[in-house]
């Protein structure tokens, strides 16, 4: 921790710096969080009712020569730890820090991106995204449950070709070592079992204002049962903007993750969002979800329920690019006796380097 | 056999015509007049659109991909979307500092720009200066000899074609310059208010200034209290004339005049193709010459 303490200030440090060296941007961004659950109030409870910070992230990026760019994103929150192995139960949290995302890719070669490091890997629509960039204040079902907290986020290469076509088509082709944290599907005995994943990614002009991509993902490595766990997904998104005060999207995103350990666990879901821009500042949005899980693995300790269904409503406040206030409602029907509701209040803020946005 | 293929070759680089993209309407129409049919030039932004909100749409890295020269206007106009279109493109002809990427934003003296100690409370502010240069038409003109050099580098057998492009250019826009400065200053305005600082290199060029704008600052909405605050001004400086740039929403403005006896609100398109009428940048310095004769 001390350790933690000290990398901290260190790169706390750096954007004071950054004016000497003329090409680092450097950023910081803060998401506060309110929230109220009728399941929120056990003292166990691994996420407990009332204000918090939910994460911090410092972002680095620069080019390092002319045929390099390295980005950096480290992540300051809190961790919760439930241990039920023990009476009575306990609860611990700590606030850690950690890479997220740490990579170097290509600038000089001709229609294809290198990227060496620790990243998201090219894997469905939310995997790609940091927190502070969330659709929702949450990430879907399909990707807490069936990726994980973290999502798919591991050390690996990756090439991502741009293909000559008359519209976009990108096809990336990445080796994941299978082995961090929460990838627990994945984890194969073997230092020399990777994973391999394969994305294609096309998107067409319908007009000059509306997008339509369509996107189909596929991985599979050895899991620790020494078997294979295969992940398959895709989704569709429609993109309107009249202008900067009008566009509406829509996303539908389906995954299924075959994990076949002790039991050939089948997990499918689906989660499809509209997000309507009433006015320059103002936003609307709507979610709907279901996931599917079969088979469980009866050595885990904390089963999944096996049908989850989720209904989640969005307003957002966004005065500007580098602040948001955003009110969310879930309604979550899990098969317990009760339907979870939550409310979650989320301030967003950054400062430092101003942000290239991600189509 | 092997001669004939060379030539062959040989031919179709020389008679290749350059491609260049670049990001606003304003900066393709002096590219085309510098280039003329030796490049095919084609735009990101349509005239229609603000250049500060632009999305980084995936096709425009496929258009990207296949240029030979990408000409920016810099001073942190594009700064939200063309760094990851540049990247995405996966050109590496076009990476900044290369001789694929000109931006333009270097050659001139910024107006407006900001001390270090500038923060984002004063709003979406450019530090490095007002990027909107485009609208100075003697800045334009000089500009035109900067693409011109860059052309030549870049397809030298053409050098001298580009050059005299490039005078034709800027002797076209200087006599109509003095033309239009004339026009203006017998209309005896010497103030107007616009809604972003959009309009200030013309402004000062035709010395015109701006003491307000409708946007309490850069990229914020106005509040009511810096409404009140402008009728109070307009009135005192007896100020008649707002100038709204077309992409933005003339209500507020109108509101605004509605309290201001005689004043007149114009709606204004500021780059080429932001009207069916403006199909060059000296139809859009006429039209702006036209909103302020006819106050």
């Amino acid at each position: 921790m001390q350790f933690h303490f000290l990398l901290l200030v260190l790169l706390l440090s750096l954007p004071l710096q950054a004016q000497q060296i003329k090409n680092l941007n450097a950023g910081i961004n803060t998401l506060l969080l309110y929230q109220s659950s009728n399941r929120g109030n056990s003292a166990l409870s691994e996420v407990r009712n009332g204000l918090d910070l939910q994460e911090t992230e410092l972002q680095f990026t620069a080019d390092v020569d002319p045929d390099w760019k390295l980005s950096s994103f480290f992540a300051v929150k809190k961790e919760v730890e439930v241990d039920t192995s023990v009476i009575p139960k306990t609860r611990t949290e700590e606030f850690i820090f950690e890479p997220e995302e740490v990579f170097a890719e290509t600038l000089s070669l001709n229609r294809v991106t290198l990227k060496f490091g620790k990243f998201k890997a090219a894997f469905g629509n939310h995997n790609k995204f940091h927190t502070h960039a969330f659709p929702f204040i949450d990430a879907p079902l399909i990707q807490q449950n069936l990726l994980g907290e973290e999502g798919l986020n591991d050390n690996g290469a990756s090439a991502a070709i741009l293909i000559p076509a008359n519209w976009y088509s990108e096809v990336t082709l990445q080796v994941l070592s299978g082995q961090s944290e929460g990838l627990n599907y994945f984890k194969s005995n073997s230092a020399n079992q990777n994973v391999q994943l394969l994305q294609l990614k096309n998107l067409w002009d319908l007009t000059d204002d509306t997008t339509i991509e369509l996107t189909g993902s596929g991985a599979n490595g050895k899991n620790t049962a020494d078997r294979t766990t295969n992940l398959l997904g895709a989704y569709l998104t429609l993109k309107w903007r009249k202008d900067k005060s009008k566009s509406l999207t829509w996303n539908t995103e389906v995954m299924e993750r075959q994990n076949n350990q002790a039991s050939d666990e089948l997990g499918t879901g689906i989660a499809s969002y509209v997000q309507y821009q009433v006015s320059q500042r103002w936003w609307l949005q709507a979610r709907g979800e279901y996931l599917k899980i079969k088979n469980q693995d009866l050595t885990n300790l904390e089963p999944l329920p096996s049908t989850q269904k989720k209904y989640s409503a969005l307003v957002g406040y966004i005065p500007s690019e580098f602040s948001a206030l955003r009110l969310q409602y879930d309604h979550l029907e899990d098969g317990s006796d009760s339907p979870e509701q939550k409310l979650m209040l989320q301030m967003n803020f950054s400062i430092g380097a101003h942000p290239a946005h991600q189509y | 056999m092997i001669h004939l293929i060379l030539f062959c070759l040989f031919s179709m680089t020389s008679f290749a015509k350059l491609v260049i993209v670049t990001t606003t309407t304003d900066i393709q129409y002096l590219v085309k007049q510098i280039a003329d049919d030796k490049a095919e030039v084609s735009c990101i932004v349509k005239g229609t659109q603000d250049p500060h909100f632009i999305e980084a749409k995936p096709s425009y890295m496929v258009k990207l991909q296949k240029a030979d020269l990408l000409v920016s206007n810099g001073l942190a106009l594009e700064i939200g979307w063309l760094p990851n279109l540049i990247l995405g493109s996966r050109n590496p002809k076009i990476n900044s500092l290369k001789p694929g990427h000109l931006e333009l934003g270097q050659f001139v003296q910024p107006m407006d720009s900001l001390p270090a100690t500038a923060t984002r409370a004063l709003g979406d502010v450019h530090p490095e200066g007002n990027p909107h240069f485009m609208l100075d038409p003697i800045i334009t003109a000089e500009l035109g000899f900067k693409i011109a050099e860059r052309l030549s580098e870049l397809n030298p057998e053409n050098k001298g074609f580009f050059q005299s492009q490039a005078q034709k250019y800027q002797q076209r826009i200087q006599s109509q310059f003095l033309a239009w400065k004339s026009r203006v200053q017998k209309t005896k305005i010497r103030n107007v208010i616009t809604y972003h600082a959009s309009l200030n290199y013309f402004l000062k060029r035709m010395e015109l200034s701006a003491p307000l704008f409708l946007e309490a600052k850069p990229g914020v909405p106005p509040s009511a209290q810096h409404l009140l605050k402008l009728i109070d001004l307009m009135k005192s400086e007896k100020i008649k004339l707002i100038l709204v740039d077309n992409y933005f929403d003339a209500k507020v403005a109108e509101k605004v005049a509605a309290q201001v006896p005689g004043a007149q609100v114009k709606s204004v398109g500021i780059s080429v193709e932001s009207d069916k009428n403006l199909l060059k940048s000296e139809d859009v310095f006429e039209q702006l010459v036209q909103a302020i004769e006819e106050k």
